[in-house]
């Protein structure tokens, strides 16, 4: 029965036209629901991976997955902003390690995520080359950055500003980027890190520019009053740190009253986590988030949704499997004369019966190995349009 | 040689009145091992009708068939099958080259049947058939790119390919002009004589009688079937 | 014959590589532990000079660092080395009181900070002469603070060592006893060479004195001495209107002895003798030495104290 099988295969090669819509066919009916469960499961499990990895986040009263979707993903939409004196403060009790996280500006499409040292520690981010940070408006960037933009260590990338036509409002920023970090397949890889000072100083918050206390001030100097001197508009402002400017540059306010877009919470065990959010609970001004649980909201919808797109795919698999079948019965009435031929020339019935199986057989695992092969290429690429998704 | 006696073979019709039905009866036809012989006889008369008994395509009702001392009529459905492909060279008047299959595997068609035989000597016997028939070159072409002549020269070496004892051809002629009809019949008688193949070809072609060692009128071979006289 | 051979070196290999792993695991000794090398880096020399002391011939102390720093480490701006250092330490010891302004240009996990004097910023002498700015809405702010070489006054030298054991005794518990027998040794040394200071500042009997740079507060605080402050660096030429403003400091403070953290230029001093001020070098002790350490660099002092009297 091989020579029917070699028969079938030859029938379908040289009708290749047909041959490649029924393959494509069966193959994005096969694909289609296998790829939309990949990356959905694949979505619930980095999102919940990376939330179940955060145990608590401290933020803004307002929208719990807003704040969550920043914190973890920097996503765009920005929650309300808190002061750095909620971390003193909170710190201080000594119930857990708090991270400051200030995720509010973009680097030439990449978040600029201002956090500390500890931020590294605790997602486990390795310098892949380069080195950390180190002085005020160095940053590391993450791998996928550092691939999309060509960047290394020794490059510069420059924040970006709010609005081209407010004179008054956030100057780019210049920063050295110091290293690059390992890829993690997470949203740090597509992520600019800085000291949060440094992520200060790009909201205005803090700037350098020439000693006012000095003669070579000269002309950015409006009046000298006894030991106050004032600056005139033309001050101008340094748009890079480097180690010569950098003792210029200092804060103006308080740090406490300075901006986060939220905390990380680490506590060291439930009870302390507990005892935290027993803290938090009525506060009107703030929240402590499990991130875990936000996410479960969200992905309960996403399951539905996901649900409903299968049993639409379903249906449509059944138009196309009762379509296909009718091509085939054409193709057979079509080829009437030639199973003629072979049973005159002395092949039987169940010879012909293999043939018409094994063109079917054929199309089908083609098809099948093609919607594996289309199903593994999305499991292995699946994370990084998640993380374009996630990040935007 | 070819023996048939005694034979009854009627078409079913659509209807329930089965008179209306074409039938015929063979009291005796023998065609001697290695002969070329001619069938004619006007439309109807029953020649392809009587091929097809022979090649086991149609089962006769009654009476009984012997190819080389085979008695075909006793065959079942595989039997036959396997009859067909091992001991019948058949050509047909519309060639019927299975069109996505190359000339060489047009040729080695009744082997993907079959199965019989090794893959190495088949192929060289299809070659050395192609090369007899001086279409060596055309190996790989597609049937759509030959001629009608050429079309049939491959169907020919198609036929010989499992160095069959019986070589049918119905009317292999009737869609070649006038030089490639001589060509094909020359062709059919050289390669059964080569092979002491018994062929026996219908044609409605007098000019190509000749050629044969013998012509035998069917009318003169079979009788209408009389409903009447059978029961 | 062959596949026996092959059977035997496939089992042979599998049981030296399963048996790799137990053998270091075997060997190794329950009790033994590997203490890990703790690292603590100091901002300046006087508190690298009293951490080395107190961790002398301790074994399990921890490694006290003191990064290569060229001039004054109140202008320091570590390099990337030093940064990376500064991070990697288990405590970076600090002296406080706006000694490290770099403190606030690096990124460094705060928590690893060991401020020496939290414990007296009542007693830190607020800088004299901050020149306040501003510009656009935030109002005027001031670049200057505290004066910061708390170690000049020994008084503040022990409570900070002080600080600097109680650090040394949560790193490593095991040498608690040793680290407060240094100590003791220390603050003696300490308090012999307060008295040496201030028997050598009681000879001036409230004279004015000059102070070439504002960094002598503590000192002057502490022995009482009678003293102005100008800006002046060692190696520089001091300016026409640098010259008047001392004449100017002169006429009502006629000191005759002026105290320099270093040797000014052959220029300056030459102008200073024939204005009849006797130069002091009196060095601060912020960096490490060529030669010597901080009690030989105190006792140098001291002596020229002497002489320059």
């Amino acid at each position: 029965m091989t020579g029917a099988m070699f028969l079938g295969w030859r029938y379908l090669a040289h009708h290749r036209f047909k041959s490649s819509i029924l393959i494509a066919s069966i193959t994005l009916m096969l694909f289609l629901p296998a790829a939309t469960r990949l990356l959905v499961e694949d979505s619930a499990t980095a999102l919940t991976s990376r939330a179940d990895q955060t145990p608590l986040v401290l933020g803004a009263r307002g929208s719990e997955l807003e704040l969550v979707l920043n914190t973890l993903y920097f996503h765009a939409e920005l929650p309300a902003e808190i002061e750095y004196r909620t971390l003193v403060s909170a710190q201080s009790r000594g119930l857990a390690n708090f991270i400051p996280i200030h995720s509010k500006f973009q680097a030439q499409g990449a978040p600029i995520v201002g956090t500390s040292l500890d931020y590294f520690e605790f997602r486990a981010l390795k310098i892949a080359s380069g080195r950390q940070i180190g002085l005020l408006g160095e940053c590391v960037i993450g791998a996928n950055v550092a691939t999309r933009l060509g960047l290394g260590p020794g490059d510069s990338i420059i924040s970006s500003p709010e609005t081209v036509f407010d004179i008054a409002g956030v100057y780019p920023l210049k920063m050295t980027i110091a290293g690059v970090l390992e890829a993690t397949g997470t949203a740090d890889d597509a992520a600019v890190f800085v000291d949060v000072r440094t992520s200060w100083i790009i909201q205005g918050l803090g700037h350098g520019h020439a000693d006012l206390a000095r003669p070579q001030a000269g002309a950015a100097v409006l009046s000298r009053r006894d030991d106050i001197v004032t600056a005139n508009a033309s001050l101008t402002q340094y748009a890079e740190i480097t180690r010569d400017n950098i003792s210029a540059f200092h804060f103006h306010g308080s740090a406490e009253s300075f901006p986060l877009t939220s905390v990380i919470v680490v506590p060291p065990d439930q009870k302390n986590a507990t005892l935290l959010r027993g803290r938090f609970q009525d506060n009107e001004l703030l929240q402590l988030v499990v991130p875990g649980t936000v996410l479960d909201d969200l992905l309960e919808t996403v399951f539905a949704v996901q649900n409903y797109v299968i049993l639409g795919l379903a249906i449509l698999s059944f138009a196309t499997i009762a379509v296909i079948t009718l091509v085939f019965l054409l193709s057979q009435q079509l080829r009437k004369g030639e199973f003629q031929t072979l049973l005159r020339i002395g092949a039987s019935r169940s010879y012909v019966s293999v043939l018409i199986a094994s063109e079917i057989g054929f199309v089908f695992l083609i098809s099948a190995l093609l919607a594996a092969g289309l199903t593994v290429a999305t499991r292995y690429y699946a994370m990084q349009v998640l993380q374009t998704f996630l990040t935007l | 040689m070819i023996n048939i006696k005694e034979l009854t073979f009627r078409y079913r019709g659509r209807g329930p009145n089965l008179s209306s039905s074409f039938g015929m009866c063979v009291a005796e036809f023998t065609v001697p091992l290695g002969a070329s012989t001619a069938l004619v006889g006007p439309s109807g008369s029953g020649k392809t009708t009587l091929l097809g008994l022979i090649a086991g395509t149609l089962r006769a009702d009654s009476g009984s068939i012997h190819v080389n001392d085979q008695a075909i009529t006793d065959f079942n459905d595989g039997e036959l099958g396997r009859y067909r492909i091992r001991n019948v060279g058949q050509v047909f008047q519309a060639f019927e080259l299975l069109g996505y299959l190359t000339v060489i595997e047009n040729i080695l068609l009744p082997w993907y049947i079959s199965g019989d035989g090794r893959k190495f000597d088949i192929r060289k016997r299809a070659a050395d058939l192609l090369r007899s028939v001086g279409l060596d070159s055309k190996q790989s072409a597609m049937p759509g790119e030959l001629s009608q002549g050429e079309q049939q020269r491959v169907a020919v070496c198609r036929a010989m390919l499992n160095n069959p004892p019986v070589l049918l051809a119905d009317e292999p002629t009737g869609n070649l002009d006038r030089e490639n009809k001589q060509n094909v019949v020359d062709l059919l008688v050289e390669q059964a004589k080569r092979n002491n193949s018994t062929l026996l070809m219908v044609t409605h072609d007098e000019s190509l009688l000749d050629k044969f060692d013998s012509v035998l009128d069917m009318r003169q071979v079979a009788v209408p079937y009389d409903a009447e006289s059978q029961r | 014959m062959i596949f026996l051979r092959t059977l035997l070196i496939s089992v042979v290999l599998l049981a030296a590589a399963c048996g790799g792993d137990d053998g270091q695991t075997s060997s190794a000794s329950p009790l033994a532990t590997e203490s890990k090398n703790t690292l603590v880096v100091t901002s300046n020399y006087p508190l690298y000079f009293f951490a080395s002391r107190i961790t002398a011939g301790v074994s399990t102390a921890p490694e006290i660092v003191f990064p290569d720093i060229d001039g004054d480490p109140a202008s320091w701006i570590p390099d990337a080395e030093q940064i990376q250092l500064l991070q990697s330490a288990d405590v970076v010891i600090l002296n406080g009181a706006g000694a490290e302004p770099w403190l606030d240009l690096i990124t460094i996990d705060r928590r690893r900070l060991l401020d020496t004097s939290v414990g007296f910023t009542d007693r830190l002498i607020p800088l004299e002469g901050a020149v306040a700015h501003q510009h656009g809405p935030e109002g005027e702010h001031s670049h200057q603070g505290m004066a910061f070489t708390t170690w000049l006054d020994p008084k503040l030298a022990i409570a900070q060592a002080h600080v600097v054991t109680n650090e040394l005794i949560e790193l490593a518990p095991i040498g608690e006893k040793q680290f407060r027998d240094n100590l003791a040794k220390l603050q003696q040394e300490l308090m012999e060479l307060d008295s040496q200071l201030a028997k050598a500042f009681t000879r001036l009997n409230g004279e004015p004195v000059l102070f070439s740079h504002p960094v002598y507060q503590y000192l002057q605080r502490r022995y009482g001495i009678n003293g102005e402050s100008v800006h002046w660096e060692p190696g520089e030429e001091p300016t026409t209107s640098a010259w008047i403003a001392l004449q100017q400091i002169l006429a009502t403070h006629p000191a005759t002895i002026m105290i320099w953290e270093d040797e000014p230029m052959l220029s300056t001093a030459e102008r200073l003798s024939n204005a009849s001020i006797a130069i002091v070098p009196f060095h601060t002790a912020a960096n490490r030495p060529e030669e010597g350490d901080y009690f030989g660099i105190m006792r140098d002092n001291v002596e020229r104290l002497g002489i320059g009297r």
